[in-house]
């Protein structure tokens, strides 16, 4: 155990990481490593600055902690400061993937799952250069502070991402198909999703069109919805958007409406396809917190240091990418709650329109960004021919209230690569989703 | 056998900025160690990070041999170069003394910003070496400072940023340089003309090459899935457009060596040279299996095996000032898009989310969200005017890149 230096707050987080990857290109190997290491980071906080160290010595961790202590200021009224009070003293142990560890998977085993795709990607004419990965990730994470809190908790995630490229008379298209599961056996049984998503990309290429620019009724998918949420809003909940700054402490006041009626967004939650956390990289407890509830402001995200400065409660979302950073306030889960419309209800709405299956990737301004990989007109209620969009644009406070129809079941989606990004700190492992939703009059290009 | 060590370690200093204060500092010292053996056929490879033990590597390494990870390529050899360049940027003890200057000047003399993210100083090494006679070593120490600046009456997360990294450190021109971004921020001016027009783009914008990098990638031309597909040595661009693979220690602060130990001739390779496609870029493996001229592109994590992928390039520079490009006339420059893309066909659209107009000089003022779209044939083609030599301010590391566009308001 540590000795922590007095009049200082001081938390350390260690990260025991085992990592799998399996990689070939049309057929041939070319990588299949595993790694398993340790790292730490380590923070000091005097009441007025943050003092952080990221380091693989393990063994040198006592000594790193009095090296910043060294800098910090000492402060004798440091547990009465707003900050640590809003540390959580949690002691306790969460340990889920033990027993179904990928550790404890043969490395063989992982390889002939992956290849068990390989078969479909030979034999069809139109990929002319593919990618398969096999990936897995556990990581066991041991959280002290000199408040005496004690947290040991693990994730996993493992999955295949099948990526390709296609090619059909001058037509060129990349696409991809990924299967993400939080243990190694439930990786299995994706093969009809697998085929029909093949059989969906190859008509793409042959029959997809540009689209006419202008504004358009949006469907979205659960992908593209759950993609919308976090990158058109989810971010404007990051509190630490709004610390010392007045003007979004009053544009952002709870209670506020801020989207239509039909509309709920939350992060957090238990869903089992969702990103799990069930502490924050500062040991607090993770929440799930409702951003918006019928249209209306009703939470937001925070870290220890942003509750304390917006006086508002923590919901366990500092989070950090891995042992070289500092957690800041990020998404675990997020995503639209269903509405009350069956599919079919929802595209009877739309007579004319597009349909938004999957992007590449969106991004979250003021004016946020979806850019689509597979798009498709809507005519007369039903979804037509494919379209090859650029981007679709809109701006964040118009578009939420927009949102016109959702329909009644949700999906959520996990993935085993990528991921979010938020300053230095690239890619952060979330998940979205949401149901069929239905936005009035966006800006498709 | 070949054994071959790679070993890489960042070093940084960070200061985080919020709220205009700074608000921590953080030391990260990282290094990762690879061993890879060689027989001939194939590659193994064993990997650290933190401190290792080289002989348990090595036998690793050797171990790994039988996972018969193919790799029947000669690794690079008998090769000797060093680039060292640890200059003493800002002293270690002064390091917080000028962050909280700059933030402290920023208060007084933009009250109406508030200034966040951070100042690092950055000691980047990599090292290759094997008992082939090759040892190449890179250690650069450099310095950034990326603010992102968000007006205080703004309902923005943020609404502009400002990024200089380089050799130097200039607290009055820095300054400088974030009151020119923030005073015409403040000068709001409507879009006079909408449709074709000049877009100036800065230099390290990535949006612009994206298409041109993912499609000039050895293993998709060699497979024929790429947009190039049957231009290698044809004209696809515009006469004035040259794109080079570039890897300059010197300018780039980039190894000068692949992951795979082999360095361009003067650390650059051209892609794309007066228009025509010269070649795509590659590692030793996607040279050799399409029989293509191998161009030092191989990267990966320091313990994958190396693969093709694109190291960092820029385009040939064809005047040497933006004024004389632009030739008197006023131009869009943008300064935030986020989030566009070109569609596999090669039509490109983007919102810009922060726009000024620009006369080769002097930001005019700021525009209004605009939309920006081409086509990748276009923008390098028939539409494009130029790239320059002048930079943004003599502490910004971006020149500018200049073609006529669609222009739209949002």
């Amino acid at each position: 155990m540590f000795k922590f230096p007095k009049n200082l707050y001081t938390d350390v987080r260690i990260e025991d990481v085992f990592e799998t990857r399996i990689a070939y290109t049309l057929n041939k190997l070319d990588e299949n490593r595993t790694r398993k290491y340790s790292g730490a980071f380590i923070r000091v906080f005097d009441g007025e600055r943050w003092y952080y160290s990221a380091t693989t010595n393990i063994k040198g961790l006592q000594a790193e902690i009095d090296s910043l202590a060294c800098v910090a200021r000492k402060n004798p009224g440091i547990l009465k400061n707003k900050t640590v009070k809003k540390m959580q003293v949690n002691d306790a142990k969460r340990i889920n993937y033990a027993q179904n560890s990928v550790e404890k998977i043969k490395n063989s085993q992982k390889d002939e799952y992956l290849q068990s795709y390989f078969g479909r990607l030979n034999s069809e004419s139109k990929i002319k250069m593919w990618r398969a990965i096999y990936s897995d990730r556990r990581v066991v994470k041991k959280f002290v502070s000199s408040q005496g809190a004690r947290v040991e908790f693990d994730n996993q995630k493992c999955g295949a991402i099948l990526s390709f490229d296609m090619a059909y008379k001058k037509k060129m298209m990349p696409e991809s198909f990924q299967v993400c599961a939080k243990d190694f056996k439930s990786l299995f049984g994706h093969e009809e999703e697998y085929n029909s998503y093949l059989k969906k990309c190859f008509s793409f290429i042959e029959e997809s069109v540009p689209v006419k620019p202008g504004r358009y009724n949006v469907i979205l998918s659960p992908m593209t919805a759950g993609i919308f949420a976090h990158e058109s809003f989810g971010h404007k909940s990051e509190a630490d958007f709004m610390t010392g700054d007045e003007t979004m402490k009053k544009e952002w006041a709870i209670g506020k409406k801020v989207g239509a009626p039909i509309l709920t967004i939350c992060d957090g939650g238990s869903h089992p396809d969702g990103e799990e956390a069930p502490f924050d990289d500062e040991g607090n407890i993770k929440k799930e917190t409702f951003l918006i509830k019928k249209g209306i402001l009703s939470g937001r995200l925070h870290s220890a240091a942003t509750a304390a400065d917006l006086d508002e409660e923590v919901t366990g979302n500092a989070r950090a990418v891995n042992f070289e950073f500092e957690p800041i306030v990020r998404m675990t889960n997020t995503y639209i709650k269903a509405g009350n419309m069956t599919r079919d209800e929802l595209f009877k709405t739309v007579k004319n329109g597009i349909y938004v299956e999957k992007l590449k990737h969106g991004s979250g301004m003021s004016t946020f960004t979806l850019a689509p990989s597979l798009a498709y007109e809507i005519k007369d209620c039903k979804i037509g021919r494919p379209l090859n969009v650029a981007v679709i644009t809109g701006n964040v406070f118009e578009t939420l209230n927009d949102i016109s129809g959702l329909s009644d079941e949700i999906k959520i989606y996990s993935f085993v690569s990528g991921g979010c990004g938020k300053m230095a700190q690239y890619p952060l492992s979330v998940s979205f989703g949401g149901p069929y939703t239905f936005v009035k009059n966006m800006n498709v290009q | 056998m070949i054994i071959e060590k790679y070993f890489i370690r960042s070093k940084h200093s960070i200061i985080n900025i919020e709220n205009t204060q700074v608000k921590s500092l953080k030391k990260k010292d990282i290094s990762k160690t690879a061993i890879r053996a060689y027989n001939g056929k194939s590659i193994g490879i064993g990997s650290a990070i933190g401190n290792c033990d080289e002989a348990k590597l090595t036998a690793e390494a050797r171990k790994a041999l039988k996972k018969n990870i193919p790799y029947a390529f000669p690794p690079s050899s008998n090769r000797t170069e060093s680039f060292v360049h640890l200059p003493q940027i800002i002293k270690e003890d002064d390091f917080v003394n000028e962050a909280q200057d700059i933030v402290s000047e920023l208060r007084k003399s933009r009250p109406d910003f508030i200034f966040s993210h951070e100042m690092c100083m950055i000691e980047s090494e990599a090292r290759i070496s094997n008992n082939a006679g090759l040892d190449l070593s890179y250690k650069n120490r450099y310095f950034e400072l990326g603010l992102l600046i968000k007006e205080k009456k703004s309902s923005n997360i943020m609404d502009a940023f400002v990024d200089f990294h380089g050799k130097t450190y200039d607290k009055k021109e820095t300054l400088k340089e974030i009151d020119r971004v923030c005073s015409a921020f403040n000068k709001k001016m409507k879009l006079e003309k909408k449709g074709r027009q000049p877009v100036v783009f800065l230099s390290e914008d990535g949006l612009i090459y994206s298409k041109l990098i993912s499609e000039l990638d050895g293993m998709k031309i060699g497979t024929k899935s790429s947009l190039f597909t049957g231009l290698i040595g044809k004209k696809a661009f515009g006469e004035n457009f040259s794109f080079i693979q570039s890897c300059d220690p010197y300018t780039d602060f980039t190894c000068f060596f692949d992951a795979e130990g082999s360095v361009n001739n003067g650390y650059q390779c051209p892609l794309i040279e007066n228009g025509v496609i010269l070649r795509p870029y590659t590692d030793k493996k996607t040279a050799a299996e399409y029989k293509f001229q191998q161009t030092a592109s191989a990267v990966g994590e320091f313990d994958a095996v190396p693969r093709s992928g694109f190291p960092g390039g820029r385009l040939k520079n064809t005047v040497k000032s933006i004024k004389e490009l632009l030739g008197g006339k006023k131009a869009v420059l943008v300064y935030i898009a986020s989030g566009g893309d070109f569609t596999p066909d090669g039509d490109f659209s983007s919102p810009v989310q922060l726009a000024f107009y620009f006369d080769g000089k002097d930001f005019l003022g700021r525009l209004p969200q605009i939309q920006v779209k081409s086509n990748i044939y276009d923008m390098f083609g028939k539409s494009f005017l130029g790239a320059s030599e002048d930079k943004l301010s003599p502490i910004s590391p971006c020149s500018f890149v200049a073609m006529e566009m669609d222009v739209s308001e949002i």
